[in-house]
């Protein structure tokens, strides 16, 4: 296959990928006889054509930043974490837990202690499947999977049984004091100017920034990183030059875990001030594909997270304001995955059609 | 030799001649086993020996599948003293590597200067033997001595990566360290083209195991493990690559030499002991010993089957 130029690989390939996805997606809304030309314009308008708009769509992309982190850093460890729900559900619990224990006096408090419980929790969900995969051999795809299970299993059993208030029928914890309330953009000076109207994006989003920072120091500029990315490229390799397999599979999942994990200051800190059944509401899953098409690359991952929080909100709007059913929003999520990810190498290979005369000019 | 009626002998992946058997011998079997007759001149020396660096004693390996790849062999290396060990592939070289390299499991003793090696596991890894100045040029430098898709200066750090050289401060690496050590070790290495940032793949065989060698070497170690230093190697880098090896040897390092190829054991070896079947078949001076000879020790033929 030609090799790309540096630029075709990064751009052009996830922008043809995204496009095609893109008409196969109006294909299936002119199936259903609708127009795939309205749809696009409730979905741009609904997701990114006001600050509202946006409000909503970067509240999803926090969610996915860190969910797509996760993802990330296990990838680079050749390590395929799927249980990125699971993880992140028990994040919940921690965050709600840190929440709940005390009456806190002020969010700056609360939010630090919060990020602890979270990524805490997320870490010890990972843990079990990363030992087992370390030790064991048992496939972390398949523990991790599990664990997404035990975990949904688990949170229900918790919430009904111990952190229900007694006169409720809702399983879901109670509302965590006011202490605990993150300011959104709305209520950020400087930003409330843009954001006039109250919205769930929150200052979480600004922690999904620095978590991206932080990744790609920690893959390409330290010691561990290096072991990790190492290690994931070749174990055989990897033994020879010292690195211990067992030491990198737990930290890189425990890290993974904890990125999953921290996606709860979002939601269930952020946004719902309570733990709610399903508070993940499949952002790890996403945070799949947001790491397949982010190339694993914490810039990927931010794009991409930010396009999935665009089809998470127009979805939404479709649903909200045409006869097109919400569900449309998951077909077309499940297609730009399939041109991303999937057919990412039939993209390629066309391209390379294109490039290779003038690679040989050269 | 007693059962068959025709013999056909495989190198390399081919099958390069089919003899009868009541036609042929063991001598004639074990030069067409050897293979090519290009012999090498190595420019060097009389060895200046020095103290005993390496005592390996009664060494086994016992692999995952239980079967017994090393059986117990001894030999010592001392300082100044290529000691050559040819046999065909496969019959226990790599496990010996593997142990002194710090990641295989044996049982038996082995010291470096006097001190005891672990060969458990459990207090050893690549890690700990370079700390302790064994250095090691793996047989299949795109399978362990490489990451093929990291870029060269990246490479060049493989194995040595918490060398306090390469740190920035106590959390973040120095990249630009490496890049700059890299670029040294290229040129000196003659290694081409001289770009660090260029992915090891993308370099030929020599070239890899030229900044393979640039990075083992240079750490000036005690023992130099090095396997199949020259294979796939091109004409031009391969006496390059023996050349920077006499040179380890005249410094007075220890080497041990792990080859397929008799001719590179002929040509660069002080002593050269034959491996078969997991056993040292036996030892024999250079000088005083011919490919014939080793191809027979190679073969699992001792002195007084042959005669």
């Amino acid at each position: 296959m030609t090799k790309l130029p540096r630029w075709a690989d990064v751009v052009l390939v996830p922008l043809i990928s995204l496009l095609l996805a893109g008409i196969i997606s109006a294909l299936v809304i002119l199936a259903i006889g609708q127009s795939p030309s309205e749809a696009l314009k409730v979905m741009v308008d609904g997701a990114v054509g006001s600050p509202y708009g946006w409000g909503y769509t970067l509240y999803y992309a926090t969610s996915f930043i860190f969910t797509g982190l996760a993802v990330t850093v296990a990838f680079h460890a050749s390590l395929f974490n799927i249980g990125g729900e699971g993880q992140a559900q028990l994040g919940g619990l921690g965050v709600a837990l840190v929440c709940l224990a005390l009456p806190w006096p002020h969010w700056t408090l609360a939010l630090p202690a919060a990020m602890i419980g979270g990524a805490l929790f997320g870490a010890a969900w990972a843990a079990i499947p990363a030992y087992l995969q370390a030790k064991r051999g048992s496939h972390i795809v398949i523990t991790t999977i599990m664990f997404n299970y035990i975990a949904a299993a688990l949170l229900i059993y918790i919430l009904v049984e111990h952190l229900r208030p007694p006169s409720s029928m809702d399983p879901a914890s109670a509302r965590f004091g006011a202490g605990t309330d993150l300011p959104t953009l709305h209520e950020i000076p400087g930003l409330s100017l843009i954001f006039t109207k109250q919205v769930p994006a929150n200052v979480t989003l600004f922690v999904a920034l620095l978590a991206c920072w932080l990744v790609w120091l920690l893959l390409w500029r330290t010691r561990l990183g290096y072991e990790i990315r190492a290690f994931g490229k070749s174990e055989p390799a990897a033994l020879y030059a010292g690195i211990k397999p067992v030491r990198v599979t737990m930290i890189a999942m425990l890290i993974s875990g904890a990125l999953a994990g921290l996606m709860s200051i979002n939601n269930v800190m952020g946004e719902s001030g309570r733990l709610l059944q399903n508070s993940s509401e499949g952002a790890g899953f996403i945070g799949i594909a947001v790491a397949l098409m982010g190339r694993n690359h914490p810039l990927g991952v931010f794009l991409a997270a930010i396009l999935f929080g665009f089809l998470y909100q127009g979805g939404a709007e479709l649903g909200l304001w045409t006869s097109i059913p919400i569900e449309l929003r998951t077909v077309v999520q499940g297609l730009v995955i399939l041109f991303t990810g999937a057919l990412d190498h039939m993209v390629r290979m066309m391209l390379g059609l294109f490039f290779r005369p003038k690679a040989r000019a050269a | 030799m007693e059962i068959t009626d025709t013999v056909s002998v495989m190198r390399r992946g081919e099958m390069t001649a089919t003899v009868k058997t009541k036609d042929t011998s063991p001598e004639e079997l074990a030069e067409l086993m050897v293979g090519r007759k290009v012999l090498l001149d190595v420019a060097k020396g009389p060895a200046q020996l020095g103290k005993v660096v390496l005592e390996v004693e009664n060494l086994r390996v016992v692999d995952e599948d239980k079967v017994e790849r090393v059986k117990g062999i001894s030999f010592q290396i001392r300082a100044g003293e290529i000691l050559g060990i040819a046999g065909v592939a496969g019959n226990g070289q790599s496990e010996l590597l593997e142990v002194l390299g710090g990641f295989g499991r044996a049982t038996g003793t082995v010291r470096l200067n006097g001190e005891e090696l672990d060969l458990t596991g459990t207090k050893s890894d690549g890690q700990s033997r370079r700390e302790k100045g064994i250095a090691h040029v793996p047989e299949d430098r795109q399978h362990l001595g490489m990451i093929m898709d990291f870029a060269a200066w990246e490479n060049v750090a493989f194995g040595y990566h918490n060398d306090p050289a390469y740190q920035k401060n106590s959390l973040l690496m120095d990249n630009d360290a490496i890049l700059e050590d890299t670029k040294g070790k290229m040129e000196r290495f003659d290694v081409r083209p001289p770009i660090p940032t260029l992915a090891a793949k993308s370099f030929s065989g020599g070239n890899q195991q030229k900044i393979i060698l640039a990075r083992e070497i240079e750490r000036n170690p005690e023992l130099l493990l090095v396997g199949q230093p020259t294979r796939g190697v091109d004409i031009g880098a391969i006496e390059f690559i023996h050349k920077r090896i006499v040179e380890l040897r005249d410094a007075g390092k220890a080497v041990l030499l792990v080859s397929v190829e008799l001719d590179e054991i002929m040509s660069l070896s002080d002593r050269i002991a034959v491996m078969f079947d997991g056993r040292i078949m036996g030892e024999r001076d250079p000088d005083k010993t011919n490919e014939r000879e080793l191809g027979l020790l190679m073969a699992g033929v001792t002195g007084k089957d042959a005669a």
